[in-house]
Protein backbone atom coordinates (compact mmCIF):
# COMPACT_ATOMS: atom_id res chain seq x y z
CA UNK A 1 0.00 0.00 0.00
CA UNK A 2 1.35 3.24 -0.87
CA UNK A 3 0.38 6.60 -0.57
CA UNK A 4 -1.30 8.33 -4.09
CA UNK A 5 -1.35 11.74 -3.11
CA UNK A 6 1.44 14.37 -2.66
CA UNK A 7 0.54 16.80 -0.55
CA UNK A 8 1.44 16.23 2.99
CA UNK A 9 -1.57 16.39 5.12
CA UNK A 10 -0.87 17.37 8.94
CA UNK A 11 -3.46 15.70 11.21
CA UNK A 12 -4.39 16.00 14.71
CA UNK A 13 -5.71 13.08 16.74
CA UNK A 14 -8.30 13.68 19.40
CA UNK A 15 -9.52 10.84 21.93
CA UNK A 16 -6.20 9.02 22.18
CA UNK A 17 -3.74 7.87 23.93
CA UNK A 18 0.04 8.91 23.68
CA UNK A 19 0.54 5.51 22.63
CA UNK A 20 -1.98 5.28 19.94
CA UNK A 21 -0.64 8.51 19.12
CA UNK A 22 3.23 7.43 18.99
CA UNK A 23 1.42 4.55 16.29
CA UNK A 24 0.43 6.87 14.25
CA UNK A 25 3.68 9.03 14.20
CA UNK A 26 5.33 5.60 13.64
CA UNK A 27 3.09 4.72 10.55
CA UNK A 28 3.10 8.19 8.60
CA UNK A 29 6.67 8.10 8.99
CA UNK A 30 7.72 4.82 8.06
CA UNK A 31 5.17 3.11 5.84
CA UNK A 32 3.39 6.31 4.85
CA UNK A 33 6.74 7.46 3.97
CA UNK A 34 6.05 11.12 5.32
CA UNK A 35 3.01 11.94 3.54
CA UNK A 36 0.89 12.90 7.18
CA UNK A 37 2.32 14.46 9.88
CA UNK A 38 0.71 14.37 13.02
CA UNK A 39 0.78 17.86 14.88
CA UNK A 40 -0.89 19.69 17.72
CA UNK A 41 -4.35 20.65 17.33
CA UNK A 42 -3.44 24.68 16.69
CA UNK A 43 -1.47 23.25 13.33
CA UNK A 44 -3.59 20.82 12.29
CA UNK A 45 -5.82 20.85 8.48
CA UNK A 46 -7.69 17.78 9.20
CA UNK A 47 -8.00 15.34 12.53
CA UNK A 48 -8.46 11.56 13.41
CA UNK A 49 -11.10 10.78 16.28
CA UNK A 50 -11.76 8.26 18.64
CA UNK A 51 -14.98 7.34 18.38
CA UNK A 52 -15.12 5.41 21.06
CA UNK A 53 -13.47 7.71 23.06
CA UNK A 54 -16.07 8.65 26.59
CA UNK A 55 -16.17 12.11 25.11
CA UNK A 56 -16.82 11.16 21.37
CA UNK A 57 -19.55 13.22 20.76
CA UNK A 58 -18.49 16.52 22.34
CA UNK A 59 -14.75 15.77 20.18
CA UNK A 60 -16.78 15.75 16.61
CA UNK A 61 -18.86 18.40 17.85
CA UNK A 62 -15.68 20.48 18.93
CA UNK A 63 -13.74 19.37 15.55
CA UNK A 64 -16.81 20.42 13.50
CA UNK A 65 -16.83 23.98 15.16
CA UNK A 66 -13.02 24.36 14.58
CA UNK A 67 -12.44 23.10 10.94
CA UNK A 68 -16.52 23.28 9.82
CA UNK A 69 -17.30 21.01 6.43
CA UNK A 70 -13.68 19.61 6.78
CA UNK A 71 -13.37 15.43 6.76
CA UNK A 72 -11.83 13.89 9.09
CA UNK A 73 -10.28 9.85 9.68
CA UNK A 74 -12.85 8.12 12.47
CA UNK A 75 -11.38 5.18 14.15
CA UNK A 76 -14.08 2.93 16.18
CA UNK A 77 -14.30 -1.14 17.38
CA UNK A 78 -18.11 -1.13 15.31
CA UNK A 79 -17.84 -0.95 11.54
CA UNK A 80 -18.81 2.08 10.25
CA UNK A 81 -22.91 1.84 9.24
CA UNK A 82 -22.46 4.09 6.16
CA UNK A 83 -19.88 2.48 4.02
CA UNK A 84 -17.35 5.71 5.28
CA UNK A 85 -14.24 5.87 3.29
CA UNK A 86 -12.69 7.62 6.36
CA UNK A 87 -13.45 5.20 8.68
CA UNK A 88 -11.29 2.36 10.08
CA UNK A 89 -12.24 -0.44 12.44
CA UNK A 90 -9.95 -1.33 15.18
CA UNK A 91 -7.98 -3.27 15.34
CA UNK A 92 -6.66 -0.71 12.83
CA UNK A 93 -4.15 -2.03 10.14
CA UNK A 94 -1.25 0.39 8.98
CA UNK A 95 -2.80 -0.74 5.59
CA UNK A 96 -6.12 0.83 6.72
CA UNK A 97 -4.74 3.75 7.80
CA UNK A 98 -2.84 4.29 4.64
CA UNK A 99 -5.73 3.96 2.91
CA UNK A 100 -8.02 6.22 5.15
CA UNK A 101 -5.19 8.95 4.19
CA UNK A 102 -5.25 8.01 0.58
CA UNK A 103 -9.50 8.44 0.93
CA UNK A 104 -8.58 11.84 2.69
CA UNK A 105 -6.39 12.92 -0.14
CA UNK A 106 -8.52 12.52 -2.83
CA UNK A 107 -11.74 13.67 -0.72
CA UNK A 108 -9.26 16.91 -0.17
CA UNK A 109 -8.48 16.95 -4.13
CA UNK A 110 -12.29 16.58 -4.97
CA UNK A 111 -13.25 19.46 -2.74
CA UNK A 112 -10.20 21.17 -4.24
CA UNK A 113 -11.23 21.21 -7.59
CA UNK A 114 -14.92 21.80 -7.05
CA UNK A 115 -13.84 25.43 -4.53
CA UNK A 116 -11.75 25.98 -8.20
CA UNK A 117 -14.56 25.50 -10.66
CA UNK A 118 -17.09 27.54 -8.32
CA UNK A 119 -18.44 30.10 -10.36
CA UNK A 120 -17.36 33.55 -9.22
CA UNK A 121 -20.37 35.08 -6.86
CA UNK A 122 -21.75 38.39 -8.45
CA UNK A 123 -18.39 40.74 -7.62
CA UNK A 124 -16.40 37.85 -8.91
CA UNK A 125 -14.82 36.83 -5.16
CA UNK A 126 -14.35 33.68 -4.47
CA UNK A 127 -13.15 34.18 -0.72
CA UNK A 128 -15.51 35.08 1.84
CA UNK A 129 -13.22 37.70 3.44
CA UNK A 130 -16.56 38.34 6.41
CA UNK A 131 -15.88 34.80 7.67
CA UNK A 132 -12.47 35.57 8.12
CA UNK A 133 -11.02 36.13 11.99
CA UNK A 134 -10.41 39.72 12.19
CA UNK A 135 -8.16 40.02 14.80
CA UNK A 136 -5.14 37.65 14.50
CA UNK A 137 -4.45 38.21 18.53
CA UNK A 138 -7.98 36.96 18.99
CA UNK A 139 -7.54 33.75 16.79
CA UNK A 140 -4.38 32.28 18.39
CA UNK A 141 -4.98 28.55 17.73
CA UNK A 142 -6.99 29.63 14.46
CA UNK A 143 -6.03 27.93 11.31
CA UNK A 144 -5.39 31.20 9.99
CA UNK A 145 -2.07 32.32 11.96
CA UNK A 146 0.85 30.73 13.70
CA UNK A 147 3.72 31.98 15.79
CA UNK A 148 6.78 32.17 13.76
CA UNK A 149 8.59 31.15 17.49
CA UNK A 150 6.60 28.16 17.79
CA UNK A 151 8.76 26.94 14.78
CA UNK A 152 11.40 26.39 13.16
CA UNK A 153 11.73 29.57 11.57
CA UNK A 154 11.78 31.46 15.13
CA UNK A 155 14.77 29.45 15.56
CA UNK A 156 16.71 30.79 12.66
CA UNK A 157 15.20 34.58 13.05
CA UNK A 158 17.15 34.02 16.90
CA UNK A 159 20.02 32.31 15.49
CA UNK A 160 20.71 35.48 12.53
CA UNK A 161 19.88 38.18 15.23
CA UNK A 162 22.37 36.62 17.93
CA UNK A 163 25.02 35.69 14.96
CA UNK A 164 24.72 39.39 13.62
CA UNK A 165 24.97 40.59 17.26
CA UNK A 166 28.28 38.75 18.34
CA UNK A 167 29.54 38.34 14.87
CA UNK A 168 29.37 34.55 15.22
CA UNK A 169 28.56 31.48 13.46
CA UNK A 170 25.61 29.47 14.80
CA UNK A 171 24.65 25.78 13.67
CA UNK A 172 21.10 24.85 14.24
CA UNK A 173 21.07 20.67 14.22
CA UNK A 174 17.94 18.91 13.39
CA UNK A 175 17.32 15.40 13.95
CA UNK A 176 15.40 13.56 11.21
CA UNK A 177 13.14 10.63 10.90
CA UNK A 178 16.06 8.40 10.36
CA UNK A 179 18.12 9.64 13.47
CA UNK A 180 20.65 11.55 11.66
CA UNK A 181 21.40 15.18 12.29
CA UNK A 182 20.33 17.83 9.36
CA UNK A 183 22.55 20.78 10.03
CA UNK A 184 21.84 24.97 8.99
CA UNK A 185 25.25 26.93 9.74
CA UNK A 186 24.36 30.59 9.69
CA UNK A 187 27.52 32.99 9.14
CA UNK A 188 27.47 36.80 9.84
CA UNK A 189 29.67 39.44 7.85
CA UNK A 190 29.39 37.45 4.89
CA UNK A 191 25.45 37.05 6.03
CA UNK A 192 25.47 33.76 4.45
CA UNK A 193 23.41 30.18 5.48
CA UNK A 194 24.30 26.52 4.82
CA UNK A 195 22.29 23.85 5.25
CA UNK A 196 23.02 20.12 4.79
CA UNK A 197 18.60 19.79 3.74
CA UNK A 198 17.38 19.67 0.70
CA UNK A 199 13.99 21.78 -0.07
CA UNK A 200 11.39 18.31 1.04
CA UNK A 201 13.93 17.89 3.94
CA UNK A 202 13.77 21.74 4.87
CA UNK A 203 9.66 22.13 4.12
CA UNK A 204 9.25 19.27 6.45
CA UNK A 205 10.99 20.72 9.61
CA UNK A 206 9.40 24.19 8.94
CA UNK A 207 6.02 22.68 8.83
CA UNK A 208 6.94 20.76 12.53
CA UNK A 209 6.02 22.47 15.52
CA UNK A 210 9.22 23.14 17.44
CA UNK A 211 8.04 21.24 20.85
CA UNK A 212 7.76 18.18 18.39
CA UNK A 213 11.67 19.11 16.96
CA UNK A 214 14.71 17.59 18.64
CA UNK A 215 17.24 20.30 18.04
CA UNK A 216 20.26 21.17 19.28
CA UNK A 217 21.93 24.90 18.63
CA UNK A 218 25.80 25.23 19.16
CA UNK A 219 27.68 28.87 19.15
CA UNK A 220 30.95 28.60 17.54
CA UNK A 221 34.03 30.81 18.46
CA UNK A 222 35.65 33.39 16.74
CA UNK A 223 38.57 31.14 15.35
CA UNK A 224 35.90 28.49 14.30
CA UNK A 225 33.64 31.37 12.39
CA UNK A 226 36.83 32.65 10.88
CA UNK A 227 37.50 29.07 8.81
CA UNK A 228 33.71 28.10 8.09
CA UNK A 229 33.23 31.61 6.78
CA UNK A 230 36.60 31.73 4.58
CA UNK A 231 35.64 27.98 3.55
CA UNK A 232 31.90 29.13 2.10
CA UNK A 233 33.66 32.05 0.31
CA UNK A 234 36.16 29.95 -1.54
CA UNK A 235 33.57 27.76 -2.37
CA UNK A 236 30.61 30.23 -3.40
CA UNK A 237 28.66 27.92 -1.57
CA UNK A 238 25.99 29.06 0.18
CA UNK A 239 22.01 31.11 0.33
CA UNK A 240 21.87 35.16 1.48
CA UNK A 241 19.75 35.58 5.09
CA UNK A 242 16.99 37.12 3.19
CA UNK A 243 16.78 34.82 0.79
CA UNK A 244 17.07 31.81 3.36
CA UNK A 245 14.70 33.85 5.60
CA UNK A 246 11.50 34.23 2.96
CA UNK A 247 11.73 30.85 2.01
CA UNK A 248 11.64 29.52 5.86
CA UNK A 249 8.41 31.90 6.23
CA UNK A 250 6.50 30.74 2.92
CA UNK A 251 7.30 27.50 3.87
CA UNK A 252 5.95 27.77 7.59
CA UNK A 253 3.61 29.79 6.54
CA UNK A 254 1.44 27.34 4.73
CA UNK A 255 -1.07 30.18 3.35
CA UNK A 256 -1.02 31.08 7.43
CA UNK A 257 -0.35 34.75 8.93
CA UNK A 258 2.01 35.52 11.64
CA UNK A 259 0.71 35.93 14.91
CA UNK A 260 -0.24 39.51 15.55
CA UNK A 261 -1.30 40.20 12.28
CA UNK A 262 -4.28 42.33 11.93
CA UNK A 263 -6.55 41.49 9.47
CA UNK A 264 -8.46 45.04 9.02
CA UNK A 265 -5.01 47.12 8.76
CA UNK A 266 -3.16 48.17 5.72
CA UNK A 267 -0.91 45.68 4.96
CA UNK A 268 1.88 47.54 3.39
CA UNK A 269 5.82 47.06 1.68
CA UNK A 270 8.58 49.74 2.58
CA UNK A 271 9.58 48.63 -1.30
CA UNK A 272 9.69 46.22 -4.17
CA UNK A 273 11.20 42.43 -2.57
CA UNK A 274 14.22 41.84 -5.01
CA UNK A 275 12.10 39.08 -6.87
CA UNK A 276 14.79 37.43 -8.81
CA UNK A 277 16.65 36.51 -6.09
CA UNK A 278 13.84 34.99 -3.99
CA UNK A 279 12.19 31.88 -3.93
CA UNK A 280 9.39 32.42 -6.24
CA UNK A 281 5.61 33.04 -4.91
CA UNK A 282 2.49 32.77 -7.46
CA UNK A 283 1.35 36.57 -8.17
CA UNK A 284 4.01 38.09 -5.95
CA UNK A 285 4.23 40.78 -8.59
CA UNK A 286 0.93 42.00 -8.45
CA UNK A 287 0.50 41.51 -4.68
CA UNK A 288 3.70 43.71 -4.47
CA UNK A 289 2.16 46.01 -6.80
CA UNK A 290 -1.52 47.09 -4.92
CA UNK A 291 0.63 46.88 -1.72
CA UNK A 292 3.69 49.32 -2.78
CA UNK A 293 1.24 51.55 -4.48
CA UNK A 294 -2.23 51.22 -3.82
CA UNK A 295 -2.04 49.48 0.06
CA UNK A 296 -5.26 47.51 1.43
CA UNK A 297 -6.31 45.23 4.08
CA UNK A 298 -5.01 41.34 2.75
CA UNK A 299 -8.17 39.90 2.40
CA UNK A 300 -9.47 42.88 0.52
CA UNK A 301 -6.04 42.41 -1.72
CA UNK A 302 -7.02 38.68 -2.31
CA UNK A 303 -10.38 39.79 -2.79
CA UNK A 304 -9.59 42.82 -6.07
CA UNK A 305 -6.62 40.25 -7.57
CA UNK A 306 -8.97 37.46 -7.19
CA UNK A 307 -6.78 34.91 -5.85
CA UNK A 308 -6.76 32.93 -3.01
CA UNK A 309 -6.35 34.77 0.54
CA UNK A 310 -3.50 31.99 1.57
CA UNK A 311 -1.57 33.18 -1.46
CA UNK A 312 -1.54 36.63 -0.21
CA UNK A 313 -1.22 35.40 3.34
CA UNK A 314 1.64 33.94 2.47
CA UNK A 315 3.81 36.12 0.54
CA UNK A 316 2.87 38.88 3.45
CA UNK A 317 4.28 36.26 5.97
CA UNK A 318 7.82 35.94 4.20
CA UNK A 319 7.84 39.49 3.62
CA UNK A 320 7.45 40.65 6.75
CA UNK A 321 9.68 37.90 7.95
CA UNK A 322 12.65 40.19 5.94
CA UNK A 323 11.50 43.16 7.79
CA UNK A 324 9.72 45.00 4.77
CA UNK A 325 6.26 44.36 5.16
CA UNK A 326 3.90 46.01 7.92
CA UNK A 327 0.44 46.39 9.16
CA UNK A 328 -0.60 49.90 9.58
CA UNK A 329 -3.54 51.24 11.32
CA UNK A 330 -3.28 55.02 10.40
CA UNK A 331 -2.93 54.59 6.41
CA UNK A 332 -5.67 55.30 4.47
CA UNK A 333 -7.09 52.16 2.95
CA UNK A 334 -7.81 52.41 -1.02
CA UNK A 335 -11.53 52.86 -0.93
CA UNK A 336 -13.10 49.16 -1.68
CA UNK A 337 -14.33 50.70 -5.13
CA UNK A 338 -11.39 52.34 -6.28
CA UNK A 339 -9.98 49.41 -7.92
CA UNK A 340 -6.76 49.14 -10.14
CA UNK A 341 -6.90 51.08 -13.22
CA UNK A 342 -6.66 48.27 -16.46
CA UNK A 343 -3.64 50.26 -18.29
CA UNK A 344 -5.25 51.59 -21.74
CA UNK A 345 -2.67 49.30 -23.52
CA UNK A 346 -3.73 46.32 -21.28
CA UNK A 347 -3.79 43.67 -24.33
CA UNK A 348 -0.56 44.65 -25.67
CA UNK A 349 0.95 44.01 -22.25
CA UNK A 350 -1.21 41.08 -21.39
CA UNK A 351 0.61 39.77 -25.03
CA UNK A 352 4.42 41.05 -23.53
CA UNK A 353 4.26 38.89 -20.38
CA UNK A 354 2.66 35.99 -22.22
CA UNK A 355 5.85 35.99 -24.93
CA UNK A 356 8.04 37.03 -21.46
CA UNK A 357 6.75 33.62 -19.99
CA UNK A 358 6.75 31.40 -22.72
CA UNK A 359 10.60 31.35 -21.53
CA UNK A 360 10.39 31.62 -18.15
CA UNK A 361 10.51 29.31 -15.37
CA UNK A 362 6.69 28.27 -13.89
CA UNK A 363 6.21 29.52 -10.39
CA UNK A 364 4.54 26.41 -7.99
CA UNK A 365 2.05 27.44 -6.15
CA UNK A 366 2.76 24.82 -2.81
CA UNK A 367 1.95 27.30 -0.48
CA UNK A 368 -2.14 27.31 -0.34
CA UNK B 1 -0.32 48.24 -37.12
CA UNK B 2 1.47 50.45 -33.90
CA UNK B 3 4.69 50.32 -32.89
CA UNK B 4 5.77 50.19 -29.17
CA UNK B 5 9.07 50.28 -27.67
CA UNK B 6 10.89 49.89 -24.57
CA UNK B 7 13.70 51.60 -23.86
CA UNK B 8 16.67 50.21 -21.91
CA UNK B 9 18.99 52.98 -20.74
CA UNK B 10 22.21 52.89 -17.97
CA UNK B 11 26.14 53.64 -18.07
CA UNK B 12 28.34 52.13 -19.91
CA UNK B 13 28.75 48.52 -19.56
CA UNK B 14 25.97 47.92 -17.34
CA UNK B 15 24.12 45.34 -19.95
CA UNK B 16 21.97 46.80 -21.86
CA UNK B 17 22.71 44.94 -24.80
CA UNK B 18 23.49 41.82 -23.81
CA UNK B 19 19.81 42.39 -22.06
CA UNK B 20 18.04 42.80 -25.31
CA UNK B 21 19.90 40.56 -26.81
CA UNK B 22 18.29 37.75 -24.33
CA UNK B 23 14.70 38.95 -25.36
CA UNK B 24 14.64 39.76 -28.88
CA UNK B 25 13.77 37.32 -31.38
CA UNK B 26 15.95 38.74 -33.95
CA UNK B 27 20.17 39.42 -33.66
CA UNK B 28 20.61 42.39 -31.82
CA UNK B 29 21.72 45.24 -34.32
CA UNK B 30 24.65 46.93 -32.32
CA UNK B 31 25.87 50.17 -33.30
CA UNK B 32 29.15 49.64 -31.28
CA UNK B 33 32.74 51.59 -31.89
CA UNK B 34 35.96 50.72 -30.61
CA UNK B 35 35.82 53.18 -27.24
CA UNK B 36 38.61 55.86 -27.66
CA UNK B 37 37.76 57.42 -24.31
CA UNK B 38 37.65 56.96 -20.98
CA UNK B 39 35.21 54.34 -21.61
CA UNK B 40 37.87 51.93 -22.53
CA UNK B 41 38.53 51.31 -19.24
CA UNK B 42 35.20 48.95 -18.90
CA UNK B 43 34.64 47.47 -22.43
CA UNK B 44 36.74 47.86 -25.28
CA UNK B 45 33.84 48.44 -27.59
CA UNK B 46 30.67 50.98 -26.69
CA UNK B 47 27.37 51.74 -28.26
CA UNK B 48 27.36 54.74 -30.07
CA UNK B 49 24.14 55.26 -31.75
CA UNK B 50 22.06 52.84 -29.87
CA UNK B 51 21.02 48.71 -29.70
CA UNK B 52 18.31 47.65 -31.56
CA UNK B 53 16.08 43.90 -30.78
CA UNK B 54 12.27 42.93 -31.79
CA UNK B 55 9.96 40.90 -29.63
CA UNK B 56 7.65 39.21 -31.67
CA UNK B 57 4.32 39.10 -29.70
CA UNK B 58 1.02 36.29 -30.77
CA UNK B 59 -1.70 38.29 -32.17
CA UNK B 60 1.64 39.72 -33.90
CA UNK B 61 2.35 42.71 -32.56
CA UNK B 62 5.62 43.93 -32.50
CA UNK B 63 7.68 45.57 -29.17
CA UNK B 64 10.91 47.07 -30.41
CA UNK B 65 13.70 47.00 -28.17
CA UNK B 66 15.83 50.11 -27.74
CA UNK B 67 18.98 51.08 -25.96
CA UNK B 68 20.88 54.10 -25.90
CA UNK B 69 24.16 54.71 -25.91
CA UNK B 70 25.49 55.16 -22.38
CA UNK B 71 27.79 58.12 -22.55
CA UNK B 72 26.31 61.33 -21.98
CA UNK B 73 27.54 62.98 -25.14
CA UNK B 74 25.08 60.83 -26.60
CA UNK B 75 22.66 62.01 -24.47
CA UNK B 76 20.63 64.05 -27.74
CA UNK B 77 19.58 60.41 -28.56
CA UNK B 78 17.50 59.77 -26.05
CA UNK B 79 14.29 62.49 -26.59
CA UNK B 80 14.14 60.70 -30.28
CA UNK B 81 14.29 57.08 -28.49
CA UNK B 82 11.79 57.27 -25.94
CA UNK B 83 8.93 58.75 -27.86
CA UNK B 84 6.37 56.27 -27.83
CA UNK B 85 8.00 54.06 -25.38
CA UNK B 86 5.87 52.49 -22.99
CA UNK B 87 8.65 52.25 -19.99
CA UNK B 88 12.18 52.98 -19.07
CA UNK B 89 14.38 49.93 -18.13
CA UNK B 90 16.84 51.28 -16.00
CA UNK B 91 20.21 48.64 -15.51
CA UNK B 92 23.17 50.14 -13.14
CA UNK B 93 26.85 48.75 -12.98
CA UNK B 94 27.14 48.04 -9.22
CA UNK B 95 31.37 47.67 -9.91
CA UNK B 96 30.96 51.61 -11.25
CA UNK B 97 32.95 54.28 -8.48
CA UNK B 98 29.31 56.12 -7.78
CA UNK B 99 26.23 53.78 -8.58
CA UNK B 100 24.18 56.13 -6.93
CA UNK B 101 25.01 58.81 -8.97
CA UNK B 102 24.57 57.03 -11.95
CA UNK B 103 21.01 56.50 -11.13
CA UNK B 104 20.10 60.10 -10.25
CA UNK B 105 21.70 61.36 -13.64
CA UNK B 106 19.31 58.96 -15.37
CA UNK B 107 16.23 59.07 -13.65
CA UNK B 108 16.77 62.66 -13.82
CA UNK B 109 17.53 62.68 -17.23
CA UNK B 110 13.97 60.62 -18.22
CA UNK B 111 12.08 62.39 -15.48
CA UNK B 112 9.33 63.24 -18.01
CA UNK B 113 9.48 59.78 -19.89
CA UNK B 114 8.96 58.01 -16.34
CA UNK B 115 6.25 60.25 -15.55
CA UNK B 116 4.51 59.21 -18.29
CA UNK B 117 5.03 55.43 -18.10
CA UNK B 118 7.07 54.08 -15.35
CA UNK B 119 10.29 52.46 -14.61
CA UNK B 120 12.20 49.28 -13.58
CA UNK B 121 15.89 49.29 -12.40
CA UNK B 122 17.98 46.37 -12.67
CA UNK B 123 21.39 46.11 -10.76
CA UNK B 124 24.35 44.33 -12.35
CA UNK B 125 27.13 42.91 -11.38
CA UNK B 126 26.39 42.77 -7.21
CA UNK B 127 28.23 39.41 -7.60
CA UNK B 128 31.47 41.15 -8.07
CA UNK B 129 30.42 44.20 -5.57
CA UNK B 130 27.95 43.61 -2.86
CA UNK B 131 28.08 47.52 -2.33
CA UNK B 132 26.10 49.39 -2.31
CA UNK B 133 23.17 46.79 -1.47
CA UNK B 134 20.24 46.88 -2.27
CA UNK B 135 18.43 48.27 0.97
CA UNK B 136 20.95 51.53 0.45
CA UNK B 137 19.52 51.88 -3.81
CA UNK B 138 16.10 51.26 -1.61
CA UNK B 139 17.31 54.76 0.75
CA UNK B 140 18.75 55.96 -2.23
CA UNK B 141 15.21 56.01 -3.52
CA UNK B 142 13.41 56.77 -1.12
CA UNK B 143 15.11 60.26 -1.21
CA UNK B 144 13.88 60.58 -4.71
CA UNK B 145 10.79 59.96 -3.92
CA UNK B 146 9.65 56.95 -5.92
CA UNK B 147 9.53 52.87 -5.14
CA UNK B 148 10.07 51.38 -8.68
CA UNK B 149 10.26 47.86 -8.79
CA UNK B 150 14.29 47.34 -8.45
CA UNK B 151 16.07 43.66 -8.61
CA UNK B 152 19.26 42.19 -8.75
CA UNK B 153 19.97 41.19 -12.14
CA UNK B 154 22.54 39.16 -14.46
CA UNK B 155 21.65 40.71 -18.09
CA UNK B 156 22.85 37.35 -19.52
CA UNK B 157 20.17 35.43 -17.58
CA UNK B 158 17.11 35.70 -19.25
CA UNK B 159 15.05 35.28 -16.41
CA UNK B 160 16.22 38.01 -14.64
CA UNK B 161 15.70 40.50 -17.42
CA UNK B 162 11.87 39.26 -18.18
CA UNK B 163 11.11 39.39 -14.48
CA UNK B 164 13.18 43.07 -14.61
CA UNK B 165 9.88 43.68 -17.65
CA UNK B 166 7.53 41.66 -15.57
CA UNK B 167 7.97 44.53 -12.89
CA UNK B 168 7.91 47.17 -15.34
CA UNK B 169 4.16 46.12 -16.64
CA UNK B 170 2.71 44.74 -13.77
CA UNK B 171 3.70 48.62 -11.86
CA UNK B 172 1.79 49.73 -14.85
CA UNK B 173 -0.94 47.38 -14.51
CA UNK B 174 -1.55 45.16 -11.52
CA UNK B 175 -4.34 43.65 -14.06
CA UNK B 176 -2.17 41.31 -15.87
CA UNK B 177 -1.88 37.52 -15.29
CA UNK B 178 -5.41 37.60 -14.05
Amino acid sequence: MTIINNKQLRLAAYGFDERSEEGFRMAFKGPGQGRALLVDDGSAEFGIINLDAVNSRSLLDEYEKRHPGKPAIKLSVSPSDSNDVLHVTKPASIDDMLTALNNLSNEIDGHANAVENMPPSSDGEKLDVKSLPKKGRFGKNSSFFYNPKDYLQGEIHSAMEYAETRGLAVELWLMDDEASWKKIIILPGIKKVLTSMNNKQLHAFCCLPKSLMNSRTYRRNEKETRILQDRIEADGRGMGFEYFLWKVALYTSQGRLPHGTELEDVACLKHWPNLTRLYPVADSMRITTLMVNQPRSLPLIAKVLKIPAGRVFAFYSAAYAIGIASGNRNTIEVDNHCMPQRHRDHGLFGGILKRLRKNTDSVADVFV
Amino acid sequence: MSNYKIIFTGPVGAGKTTAISSLSDIPVIATDESASDMTVNRKLTTTVAMDYGLMKLDAGERIHLYGTPGQERFNFMWEILSKGGIGLVLLLDNTRADPFQDMRFFINSFEEFIAKTNLAIGITRMDLDQSPSMAEYHDELSVLGIKPPIFEVDARKRNDINQLVEGLLFSLDPWLGE
